[in-house]
């Protein structure tokens, strides 16, 4: 998650270096942002292993599409909006083999994966908050995990998801709403802390307060 | 913003709003409106997890082979025309985990671009992964090549075609592969390179040799004959290229190995990652030596050298670095 440091060069001079050959700059890109997009793939995804499938798709998506890129948003946003559209198209590939579920997120199979993490508070806050996004559309869920979790402006959020800021808006509103009875067992016992976005190329800024 | 996925249309129904949600709908209820917020912190309050080191050395081999197919794409220009992947396919069929101990942190090294475009040390390319390549940000002058390439083919399999015919005329009663395989120069089996493995780069002598037809018959039935030598040569990356420009130059008598001269036999697997490598044609230089004091099979043609780890084989070519010849 680390971002730029003073005298490195920019995320656009490491794209336009890549596209021009240089065999190492899209490894320091990847590298700079790794653990900003791991996190969009996997709060949309739900599930640590489509998460690293789909950051892989998009990442040799951007590999090689870099010459494609036009300079007409932040690169970083560029990356968020591949890694979330592969996160989308591979949870659209999954929905085609999924059976049919309740709605409760008590009946959701946990992965194996994260049966073994160490079972602290923060784990369970997460395992109940992964189950009650499953609730939602993945369509509702990018957005409300764009701006909600991750701290993105509605306007990023907006460039990245390519829809307009009244869709995100909406979107989340009506995401927190679903949440509201899931959530309320959590609630009562956390103490907020704000997640904040990478500081390159989208703003800090919160939004969304449909 | 370009060159990804439209995030709307050809979702399953029960993805889609049905309606705008009405803003403030919620803010009649002033204690649903604080349920709200409280969603909102906590939310954003949730922490996350970080990536996993394999998953993202996973992905940095990935990246590797994406490099190491690139690096390898300006003398095998055939290679796309032959993938003929629409992109989101190309994307959607990355997903395959790649060798991440073998390659893992190669195309993620920091630093400058390399002085040596043309012997970058890479880590050796998933099999799967070697077919993808990236289609776009070519220097213009290569878009032509995919063409040049086509007709190159086109033409092998017009010329394959003629020696097949030629053969049978010639021995009418030795029908079947015995036939193709019976015959055979060094000097034409470049022909036969349209040949069989689509992931196998395209050496460019392939379009220029006047060929035989009758070897072009044989290396279409997959004999490429020639010889290992153990030469012990201690190549390096600096030098590789001089070194290799240097062996072939040598006489026959001295060790080269093309076509059948002084060596031993080579193994079916190197012969397979042998014929992987250079698309069918007979290479001019196999050479049981060391690369930067490792062991390593050094494999030359006449454009260009590589540089193998011992267990490589056609489905696994470990590849260790390749470089141009040119000059």
């Amino acid at each position: 998650m680390s971002g730029q440091a003073p005298g490195e060069p920019s995320d656009a001079t490491l794209l336009r270096r890549h596209a021009d050959g240089d065999p190492d700059a899209f490894g320091v890109l990847f590298k700079r942002h790794s653990g900003r997009l791991w996190a969009v793939a996997l709060r949309v995804t739900c599930d640590p292993e489509d998460a690293a499938d789909a950051l892989q798709d998009a990442m040799i998506s951007a590999f090689r599409r870099a010459a494609d890129f036009r300079g007409d948003c932040a690169v970083t946003t560029w990356l968020h909006r591949i890694v979330v559209n592969a996160s989308l198209d591979l949870l659209r590939r999954r929905s085609a083999r999924s059976v049919g579920w309740s709605g409760d997120p008590d009946e959701l199979p946990v992965p194996e994966s994260r049966q073994v993490l160490d079972r602290t508070a923060g784990t369970d806050a997460r395992l109940d908050v992964d189950a009650a996004l499953r609730l939602l559309p993945p369509p509702q869920r990018a957005a409300l995990v764009l701006v909600d979790m991750l701290g993105y402006s509605v306007a990023d959020t907006s460039a990245i998801l390519g829809i307009s800021e009244g869709t995100v808006k909406s979107r989340c509103a009506r995401g927190r709403a679903k949440l509201l009875p899931h959530l309320s067992h959590l609630r009562s016992s956390h103490s907020p802390e704000r997640n904040q976005p990478a500081a390159d190329g989208v703003s800090v800024e919160q939004g969304g307060g449909a | 913003m370009s060159g990804d996925w439209p995030l709307e249309g050809g979702w399953p129904p029960e993805w889609d709003d049905p309606e705008e949600f009405p803003e403030g709908a919620a803010g009649q209820d002033t204690e649903a409106l604080a349920g709200l917020s409280e969603v909102t912190a906590f939310l954003a309050s949730v922490p996350a997890s970080p990536l996993p080191d394999a998953v993202a050395a996973r992905i940095s081999a990935a990246l590797a082979a994406e490099a190491a197919a690139r690096a390898g794409d300006p003398v095998h220009p055939a290679s796309d025309a032959r993938r003929g992947l629409p992109e989101t396919d190309a994307v959607s069929a990355a997903a395959g985990p790649a060798d991440a101990a073998t390659a893992a942190g190669t195309a993620a090294s920091a630093g400058a671009p390399s002085p040596a475009a043309d012997a970058r040390t890479l880590g050796p390319a998933p099999a799967r992964a070697r077919v993808r390549r990236r289609r776009d940000g070519r220097p213009r002058g290569f878009r032509v090549r995919p063409l040049v390439a086509v007709w190159s083919v086109i033409g092998c399999l017009v010329l394959v075609g003629l020696g097949v015919v030629l053969t049978l005329g010639r021995s009418p009663s030795s029908s079947g592969s015995s036939g193709f395989s019976a015959a055979g120069s060094n000097a034409g089996q470049s022909a036969a390179v349209a040949a069989p493995n689509a992931s196998a780069p395209v050496p460019s002598e392939s379009s220029s040799s006047a060929v035989a037809s009758s070897s072009a018959a044989a290396s279409f039935a997959g004999t490429v004959p020639f010889t290992v030598t153990a030469s012990g040569t201690r190549y390096e990356a600096a030098t590789l290229a001089a070194q290799v420009r240097a062996r072939l130059h040598l006489p026959a008598s001295a060790g080269t190995t093309a076509g059948h001269g002084p060596g031993s036999a080579p193994t079916p697997a190197l012969h397979g990652c042998v014929v992987h490598l250079t698309g069918g044609l007979p290479p001019r230089l196999v050479d049981r030596a060391t690369y930067q004091g490792a062991p390593a099979y050094v494999i030359a043609t006449s454009s260009r050298v590589w540089v193998v780890r011992p267990g490589c084989t056609a489905a696994s070519p470990e590849l260790i670095t390749s470089a141009a010849l040119a000059g």
